[in-house]
């Protein structure tokens, strides 16, 4: 009487190959869905850094750049860096894995101030955008 | 001649059976790998969601009761007085929020106490303690500073110790906080 067993191999290896197939499959939607846990997380926290940045541009006051250590980007706006904790760090420190921007737009107006607030990652992809507006009289000025 | 056969037939199976126990470990570490990728994913979605609630909740209520003078910021206990909370400090562990309803301040307050914001609505003289407001989200700690310009800052530290910080300038401009 023959031996099974080779054809027992045989339908174990196929199941291992289909089994491998899927596998793979499943993993690769694993990996996609952390990243796009991660990309959701860090465009969460861009918008709420995008949000503060154009508070304190409407409030008029450059304080709360001073206390991120923001630097003047050109002469129409501000710089923040921040590290992979959203920690900010001076813009010309390793490990910057943010940017924060603020440009100033041009209205049309006389009386209208406007603006631009882009968080991007260091790789330049683009995580959040607010547009800013505000009355241009007296001190409630744009200070970019 | 038999024992030959007997031999080659033992060992296709004991194949066999590593094979089974090879399909086994592999389906074992993909549902492991699957299951961690999940607990990963949700924790940090819960922790996002929970960042992001507060700050909006917190943002929503400083919004909608911004009148010139109205916004405070001071200790839970800090003695209210009819003509509102006194001295205003420059910061607290809670946002005052007034209301005038028929001739008499109230005061909605936002704090946190047993690691939940809680919100207390109440009249200025009512004695209550910070343990009957209402929860409202798990975080560890809440802090409240503002500035003479109109500027206020909240310091959220949520359940898992992750700090964010949330900037509001009040529409009532410097009014708002005297």
């Amino acid at each position: 009487m023959r031996s099974k067993a080779p054809l027992a191999v045989m339908e174990q290896l196929v199941m291992l190959l289909v089994f491998a197939l899927s596998a793979a499959l499943c993993l690769q939607v694993f990996v996609f869905s952390s990243q796009t846990s991660r990309r959701n997380e860090a465009r969460d926290r861009a918008m709420l850094e995008a949000q503060n940045a154009a508070e304190a541009l409407k409030s008029g006051s450059s304080n709360y750049f001073s206390e991120m250590s923001a630097s003047v980007n050109g002469n129409v706006g501000y710089l923040i860096a921040y590290n992979a904790n959203w920690q900010p760090v001076p813009a010309d420190s390793s490990g910057i894995a943010y940017t924060l921007t603020t440009v100033e737009t041009d209205s049309g107006l006389v009386y209208l101030w406007t603006a631009e607030v882009q968080v991007c990652t260091a790789n330049g992809d683009q995580l959040a955008v607010l547009s800013v507006a505000g009355q241009n009289t007296g001190e409630v000025a744009y200070h970019g | 001649m038999h024992m030959k056969q007997t031999r080659k037939h033992h060992i296709g199976s004991l194949f066999v059976l590593v094979l089974i126990c090879v399909f086994a470990v592999s389906i074992l570490a993909v549902l492991l790998t699957g299951a961690e990728s999940y607990r990963r994913l949700t924790e940090r979605d819960r922790t996002s969601y929970s960042r992001r609630t507060a700050a909006q909740y917190l943002s929503t209520k400083i919004r909608q009761g911004d009148v010139a003078g109205m916004v405070m910021t001071d200790s839970f206990d800090s003695a209210v007085s009819e003509d509102g909370i006194g001295a205003q400090p420059a910061s607290g562990d809670t946002l005052f929020l007034e209301e005038i309803i028929d001739g008499t301040p109230y005061y909605t307050r936002i704090y946190c106490c047993d690691g939940y914001i809680r919100e207390l609505f109440s009249s200025a003289d009512a004695e209550l303690a910070p343990e009957d407001g209402e929860k409202i989200l798990e975080v560890q700690s809440l802090w409240f500073s503002y500035e003479p310009t109109g500027r206020v800052t909240v310091e959220i530290t949520d359940a898992d110790g992750t700090a964010t910080r949330l900037l509001l300038a009040l529409r009532s401009g410097e009014g708002a906080a005297s």
